[in-house]
C-alpha cells in the first residue's frame, strides 16, 4: 500500500512536470508573451505580485467573500434542507427558487447582481447564489436517504426531535459536507474571483486579474493562477485534517 | 400483560398478509412464532411495534413505551459509541444522574462492559447483537419484540447468545415475541410455539408442553 503510494505520488509529480515542459516548449515555440508567457516571466510575475504592498489584502478580500458566502449558504442549506426533508411544504416552496438559480448561467447572474447590488457585495451574493442550491439539493437528499430502519429504531426508543438532529440528521450532513467540501469550496472561490473580475471591487484577486488583462500582462494572470491553484492545495491539506478527525469512526 | 389483536387486516398491494386475523398472548413468557419466511411473522411485529400501518383492526393492551424491539439487523448508528448508541436511546427512560449507571450495569449484565467506548465498527456481528440485546433490556418496557435476531450468526455463537438472553431474562423478566424460521431455535427457548402457515396468515397451532416431540408435527405443518 505504502510503495503504491508513493509510486502513484511519483507518477502525478511526473504528470505535472511533462505538462509544465509542454507550456515552456509552446512558449518557445509561438515566443509571444501576450499568448503564452514563459515559466521564468510567470515566476517574475509572481515575486512582483508577492512583493507588492496590498498582496496579503487582495487574498484576504477574496477568500473572506468566499468563506463569507459559503458559510451562509451552509447554514441556509442546513436549515432549509432539514425543513424540507421533514415538511414538504417547503420543499416545494424552495423548487422554483432552486430550479432558478441552478439553471441561470453564471455570467447572467453577476450582471443582474451587478444591478442590484453594490460592486464590493456582488461578488459574495454571486458566490451564495452559486452554492446555495447544490448544498441544498445535497443536505435535503442526504437527510431523506437516511436508512429507515435507523428511524424506526428511534421511533420504538422514543428518541427526541432534538437528539435525531444532533446525533442522526447533523452528523449525516457532517459527512456529506466533507466528502464535498474541496469541490464546493473551490467552486465558491472560482465564482466569487468571477464575480470580482465584473463587479471590481478594490481589493480581490479578480479585480488583480482583470487589471492585469487590462494591461496585456499575461504572465501576471498566470501568475495570479498559479497563486490560487496554491490556496486551493492549501484548502485540499486542511480538508484532508478534518476528515481523519470526522471519519475517526470508520477506522 | 395481555396483548389482544383483533380483527387484522393487512395487505401489500393486492396481496393480504391477514385477513381478520385475531390473536391473544396473555403469557408471561416466551412466545415464538415459527412460520416459512415471508408468511408475515415480521409484519405481526412491526404491526405491533406500530411500524407498519394496517388496513383494519386494532392492537389491545400496549404503548409504545411497553415495547422493546430486537431487530434482525442490529440497526446501530456507526457513528456514536456503544455507550452513545444506548444513551440515545435511554434518554427518556433515565433521568441524567442515573443513566451512566444503568448503561453500565446493562453492559455489565450483557458481558461487554469493555467495549462501552468502541464505534460498532469495531465489533464483531456478536457484539453488535449484543447491544442491540442490551438496548432492549435497558428499556424499562413490558414486552421485547424480536425478530429472528440470531439469523445471521454461526451456529455456536447463536446459541451461546440465546444462553445468555435466557439468563437475561431470569434477571430482567419480559414477555418475549420471538419471530423465528428456525424449529430448533423455537424449541430451545422452552416457551410457547404459535405455528403461523399460508396466506393470509392462520394460526396452524400452538404447541408448549414437550415441544420436542411435537418436532415433526410442526415440520409437517409448516
Amino acid at each position: 500500500m505504502m510503495k503504491y503510494s508513493w509510486k502513484s505520488k511519483l507518477y502525478s509529480l511526473l504528470s505535472c512536470l511533462f505538462f509544465i515542459g509542454l507550456w515552456q516548449l509552446i512558449a518557445v515555440i509561438t515566443d509571444n508573451d501576450i499568448y503564452i508567457p514563459r515559466i521564468q516571466q510567470v515566476i517574475e510575475s509572481i515575486k512582483i505580485v508577492f512583493m507588492e504592498q496590498n498582496f496579503l489584502k487582495v487574498i484576504l478580500s477574496s477568500l473572506y467573500r468566499t468563506i463569507l458566502s459559503y458559510i451562509l449558504a451552509l447554514i441556509f442549506s442546513m436549515i432549509l434542507g432539514v425543513l424540507s426533508a421533514v415538511y414538504p411544504f417547503f420543499q416545494y416552496l424552495m423548487q422554483p427558487i432552486n430550479s432558478f438559480a441552478k439553471t441561470i448561467p453564471t455570467m447572467v447572474l453577476v450582471v443582474l447582481l451587478l444591478v442590484w447590488f453594490d460592486k464590493d457585495i456582488t461578488p459574495f451574493a454571486v458566490g451564495f447564489a452559486i452554492i446555495f442550491p447544490i448544498l441544498y439539493d445535497g443536505v435535503k437528499n442526504n437527510i431523506m436517504q437516511i436508512d429507515k430502519r435507523i428511524i424506526d429504531m428511534t421511533k420504538i426508543y422514543e428518541v427526541s426531535l432534538k437528539d435525531k438532529i444532533k446525533k442522526i440528521y447533523f452528523p449525516v450532513m457532517k459527512f456529506y459536507f466533507m466528502s464535498i467540501l474541496v469541490s464546493t469550496f473551490s467552486l465558491t472561490f472560482k465564482v466569487v474571483i468571477t464575480g470580482e473580475v465584473y463587479g471590481q471591487p478594490k481589493f480581490g484577486i479578480g479585480s488583480k486579474i482583470q487589471l492585469e488583462k487590462v494591461n496585456f500582462n499575461v504572465s501576471g494572470i498566470f501568475a495570479w493562477i498559479v497563486i490560487i491553484v496554491i490556496i486551493s492545495i492549501f484548502l485540499e491539506i486542511i480538508n484532508k485534517l478534518l476528515r481523519k478527525k470526522i471519519y475517526r469512526w470508520a477506522k | 400483560m395481555n396483548i389482544s389483536i383483533r380483527n387484522l387486516n393487512k395487505s401489500y398491494g393486492n396481496e393480504k398478509i391477514f385477513k381478520n386475523f385475531n390473536i391473544e398472548l396473555n403469557d408471561e413468557n416466551i412466545n415464538c412464532i415459527i412460520g416459512k419466511s415471508g408468511c408475515g411473522k415480521s409484519t405481526l411485529l412491526n404491526i405491533i411495534a406500530g411500524l407498519t400501518e394496517i388496513q383494519g383492526g386494532e392492537v389491545r393492551g400496549l404503548s409504545l413505551s411497553d415495547i422493546s424491539y430486537v431487530f434482525q439487523e442490529d440497526r446501530l448508528i456507526e457513528w456514536l459509541t456503544v455507550k452513545e448508541n444506548l444513551e440515545i436511546t435511554l434518554k427518556k427512560y433515565f433521568d441524567k444522574s442515573t443513566i451512566d449507571d444503568k448503561i453500565d450495569e446493562i453492559l455489565n449484565l450483557v458481558g461487554i462492559y469493555d467495549i462501552k467506548n468502541k464505534y460498532p465498527n469495531a465489533l464483531s456481528g456478536g457484539m453488535r447483537q449484543r447491544v442491540n440485546i442490551a438496548r432492549a433490556f435497558g428499556k424499562p418496557s413490558k414486552i421485547i419484540l424480536m425478530d429472528e435476531p440470531f439469523k445471521s450468526l454461526d451456529y455456536k455463537l447463536k446459541y451461546t447468545i440465546i444462553d445468555e438472553f435466557m439468563n437475561l431474562l431470569t434477571k430482567e423478566k419480559r414477555m418475549v415475541l420471538l419471530v423465528t424460521h428456525d424449529l430448533d431455535e423455537a424449541i430451545y427457548f422452552r416457551g410457547n410455539i404459535i405455528v403461523f402457515k399460508n396466506k393470509p396468515v392462520e394460526i396452524a397451532g400452538i404447541f408448549n408442553t414437550d415441544l420436542r416431540s411435537c418436532k415433526d408435527k410442526i415440520l409437517e405443518i409448516i
